[in-house]
């Protein structure tokens, strides 16, 4: 699954006008809800809810699919594999607990994929940082992002290089393991730490840390109602200890 | 002029942080890749999940290494959420429950390297490496794959520790050299136990250990409880919590009776028989009203239908285990009552 993180600030989807930190809690709730649930009939109205909040954000079914259908055939395997496997229970226990396996998984995993696709890791690490964390960390996150494209493009060319080279850095063998983590991990690591130094005296030469605090450009904004549905949020998540 | 605002002290400086998001963010992108190893490593063994556990170590090398070049504690943990972050907002397969994840494999490093100084021994990240990894299957199992065997668990976590210890302590020690060897990262190097008594390692090892130990033994006498292998049957129907019956729940309303099969074809001379009674399995699941009837179900779809108040005055009607199956002594009724291969028992208003 591959997903591209939605630009809150540009859509016109209700849920992405919610403030980044409520759809966290949000999708934390919708976790212990999902995670709660022990009957296959609820996990099933919860899965049609997930869905439901995909179409309130506008998100197509043909990009849905593409993105999630890796998932969809992993539940398919999980549900077979309690079927088929499982042992000296009855049958329809086995039904019962195989499609509320597998639709807790894919409540999570769809769940997050709704979260991820209406909230940018950038807003996310703002609103914490505007809601008292300290602005260092933030940063950190925000430093990690940025240079996951760098990354992802760097660990491409390794791959593809060891591999044109003979090296079987892509066979699910202990060998294979081994040949991926030399020739693979230790060249990207050297690239990665040969960012650190430079990257960090130059954040410095911008006195970044010098005060405990920083400014804002861009505030990424609290309203009334993201209180009132962190509010539902908590409220479902602690009734579903007691109602489910 | 003025001199400025003096720079604030930190615990982890601009260039601990810097470092932390960079290997964070190179485990974050790499992580897909080993997933996909792990996929394929599935498919070749010809099982759902659990063979990929062999590479469960690449998860976390990352954690001991940003651990080991940083040499603070804590590093471990913050690079667990980074990581943790990355592979959600890159479109992990597990969501949310990722973050969750990295963050308990980087707090367990930090943990075990907490006694281990700033630049921890090799044997201390092989074992850092193996705990953590090992981690990822007992978190996985707590949030997903209830019913698998005990059996099968232990095998998935032996695999993810051995491959934690290799791959995650062992290689990062490696690769630490080399990346120090060749002036790729300037380490502050420090002798071992160098900076701090030795009798506060000894302490603090100490401590660890006995915490440690403490944890274990308060879980395995408090909360473990073993996982059951064994047969189960469903009580449901007009009740007010259904559950899935366990006769190792029910070990002290065991009973022994002694009971005599009278069939129309079969007949059992009095034997004894050991088993916990259905009255006291019913009153577990508090009955409603206007219940009546309890129908016994066996995996076959044949049933037995008992009068609630019946059974209530008969503690000698018993639910045995019989091998692998469940079984309805019904001492008193005829034959055809007596159902094999019990799956529900389900509390109704009438027939």
């Amino acid at each position: 699954m591959t997903t591209f993180p939605g630009d809150s600030s540009g859509s016109l989807a209700a849920p992405a006008t919610l403030n980044p930190i409520t759809k966290l809690i949000l999708l934390v709730s919708a976790c212990v809800v999902a995670l709660r649930i022990e009957d296959p009939l609820h996990a099933l109205a919860f899965f049609g809810f997930v869905i439901f909040g995909h179409v309130l954000a506008q998100v197509k079914p043909a990009i849905l699919w593409r993105r999630t259908r890796g998932i969809l055939i992993f539940s398919l395997i999980l549900f077979a594999s309690q079927v088929l496997l499982v042992k000296g229970v009855a049958w329809e226990v086995r039904v019962a607990n195989g499609a509320l396996m597998s639709l807790r998984f894919l409540n999570i995993v769809l769940s997050s994929h709704l979260f991820v696709s209406l909230t940018g890791a950038e807003d996310l690490a703002y609103a914490l940082m505007q809601a008292g964390l300290p602005y260092r960390y933030g940063f950190a996150l925000l430093t990690t992002m940025r240079f996951v494209p760098y990354f992802r493009m760097e660990a491409n060319t390794v791959l593809k290089a060891q591999m044109a080279r003979g090296m079987g850095v892509d066979r699910p063998t202990p060998k294979g393991i081994w040949l991926m983590a030399r020739h693979t991990i230790i060249p990207v690591t050297v690239t990665a730490l040969s960012k650190v130094d430079s990257l960090a005296v130059s954040m410095e030469g911008r006195c970044f840390g010098l005060y405990p605090d920083r400014t804002y450009r861009r505030r990424i904004l609290f309203h009334w109602w993201d209180g009132a549905v962190i509010g539902v949020g908590i409220v479902v998540a602690i009734a579903s200890f007691y109602l489910l | 002029m003025s001199a400025g605002p003096k720079r604030r002290a930190y615990y982890f400086s601009t260039r601990d942080l810097v470092l932390i998001a960079v290997v964070s963010a190179a485990g974050g992108v790499l992580s897909t890749y080993v997933g996909y190893l792990g996929s394929l490593m599935n498919k070749a063994v010809g099982v759902p999940f659990g063979a990929g556990q062999w590479m469960a170590g690449l998860h976390v090398f990352w954690f001991v290494f940003a651990r080991a070049a940083v040499g603070r504690t804590g590093a471990a943990t913050l690079a667990g959420v980074l990581k943790g972050l990355v592979e959600m907002f890159a479109g992990s397969t597990h969501g949310l429950p990722i973050v969750l994840v990295s963050l308990v494999e980087g707090l367990l490093v930090d943990a075990v390297l907490l006694p281990a100084g700033k630049r921890p021994s090799l044997g201390s990240m092989c074992l850092a490496g193996g705990v953590s990894s090992a981690s990822n299957v007992l978190v996985f199992q707590a949030l997903y794959f209830s019913g698998v065997s005990v059996g099968y668990v232990g095998l998935m976590t032996a695999f993810a520790f051995v491959s934690g210890a290799i791959l995650g302590g062992y290689f990062a020690r490696g690769v630490l050299d080399v990346v120090s060897s060749a002036r790729v990262l300037n380490l502050d190097e420090e002798p071992e136990g160098a900076g701090r008594a030795p009798s506060f390692r000894v302490i603090s090892t100490l401590v660890l250990a006995v915490l440690l130990a403490g944890g274990a033994v308060f879980y395995y006498t408090q909360v473990f409880e073993p996982f059951w292998t064994g047969p189960t049957c469903r009580v449901e129907g007009m009740v007010e919590r259904s559950y899935e019956y366990r006769p190792i729940d029910f070990e002290d309303d065991s009973v022994t009776v002694t009971a005599e099969l009278q069939g129309a074809v079969t007949y059992v001379p009095p034997t004894d028989y050991t088993g916990v009674p259905v009255a006291s399995i019913l009153e577990r699941a508090h009955v409603q009203e206007p219940a009546e009837k309890v129908r016994i179900v066996a995996s076959d779809g044949y049933y037995a239908i008992f009068d609630l108040d019946d059974l209530a005055d008969r503690p000698e009607v018993i639910l045995v285990q019989d091998k692998d199956t469940l079984r309805l002594v019904a001492a008193g009724y005829e034959g055809a009552y007596w159902v094999r291969m019990v799956s529900r028992i389900v509390v109704c208003a009438d027939d």
